[in-house]
């Protein structure tokens, strides 16, 4: 991942490719959502991150893997952002499908978070905090647990500073007072299933060189 | 006394925090606060206090740029208290299903885990801010003595 050569973004194909389909999804998704204050609030994430991404890009150009992963999370989070997460109709169909008591489509993210985050953490901080080993997969596990419960604080403030009424439909707790906790669970969850995987990937990896 | 019986047998809503932190009644008659906020010191110092050790740590087994041991510290700090919330909230409903945040170290308050863990958060920044801006020398520099 971050050995291969990482070229300039004109010459990065498959960057193209993926910025302009994540574009194509967040002006659709940007066109009438059911409540465009609940949308800017969800936003307010897509306007911190794209432009850090876009000009730390030169000192730091990450693999296609990394801007793969962030962009399919993003796009989710741009669909989310459209029906305020609790009318996704992927998550009433699920809700009706698996009786559910709830539209869960928000800790479905939650857990995609964890799960689809864990390995482009991993990446920034092999490259720039050189974490080696045991650490490479700890520390990006502590930064997806931290981060999930840092979600939560700002969630929680938000909910309380905005007028009341868009304070709800944005927090999405859809009347549940464990809710927190168990965004925190799916993305914990999710996360610890990525470092298995990327443990299992690395350790396959390693036996395989030294046979060839 | 009266703290570790508190522990032992679990009491319902404020009932338990009195027993279990009886002796800090008085800062919420002198401060004059909605409610019993030990609990919360407790957060704010683990925060605090347990920084400092992870930077540590950090730095001489996980072998991390400086920089990058002060954030992972605070970092390390806010994810141990979001696991402590997550595991205070299965304890709640094990012990008293349905009850909700009501029970347990909440006292009645809905924001009760998001407090808690600001509180953590704050106090560990604070120490790594404290720590930054001393220029304390990293224990790997001494090479640990």
């Amino acid at each position: 991942m971050a050995t291969e050569p990482l070229r300039r973004f004109q010459n990065r194909r498959f960057l193209h490719f993926l910025a302009a389909a994540y574009a194509l999804v967040w002006i659709i998704t940007a066109i009438r959502p059911i409540d465009r204050g609940d949308w800017l609030i969800e936003n307010l994430l897509v306007f911190a991150a794209v432009p850090v991404l876009i000009l730390t890009y030169r000192r730091l150009p990450l693999s296609d893997t990394f801007y793969f992963l962030l962009a399919i999370f993003l796009a989710l989070h741009a669909i989310g952002a459209h029906y305020t997460y609790a009318k996704v109709p992927l998550g009433d169909w699920m809700k009706q499908a698996l009786a559910w008591d709830r539209n869960h489509f928000d800790r479905l993210v939650h857990c995609l978070f964890g799960l689809l985050l864990l390995a482009p953490v991993r990446e920034v901080l092999m490259r720039t905090a050189h974490a080696r080993g045991f650490w490479s997969y700890a520390l990006p596990f502590t930064v997806i647990v931290s981060a999930s419960g840092f979600f939560e604080i700002v969630e929680a403030n938000v909910a309380q500073i905005v007028s009341p009424e868009l304070g709800t439909a944005y927090l999405g707790t859809q009347g549940d007072e464990w809710d927190a906790q168990k965004d925190m669970v799916a993305a914990v969850a999710g996360a610890a299933l990525s470092t298995v995987f990327l443990a299992a990937i690395s350790t396959l990896r390693g036996r395989k060189v030294p046979q060839r | 006394m009266n703290g570790l019986l508190g522990h032992v047998a679990p009491g319902r809503d404020n009932e338990r925090a009195r027993d279990l932190y009886g002796t800090s009644e008085w800062l919420k008659e002198a401060f004059d606060l909605s409610r019993n906020h030990f609990d919360r010191t407790i957060h704010f110092s683990f925060g605090l206090l347990m920084a400092y050790p992870v930077r540590e740590v950090l730095l001489r087994v996980a072998k991390v740029p400086r920089i990058v041991a002060l954030w992972m510290a605070v970092a390390s700090v806010l994810a141990a208290s979001t696991i402590f919330e997550i595991v205070e909230a299965i304890a709640a409903e094990a012990v008293s299903p349905g009850e909700g945040p009501r029970w347990l170290g909440g006292q009645g308050d809905v924001w009760d885990a998001q407090s808690d863990m600001v509180l953590a958060f704050i106090g560990a920044a604070a120490a790594m801010l404290l720590t930054w801006s001393r220029g304390i020398p990293s224990s790997r520099k001494t090479n640990g003595n």
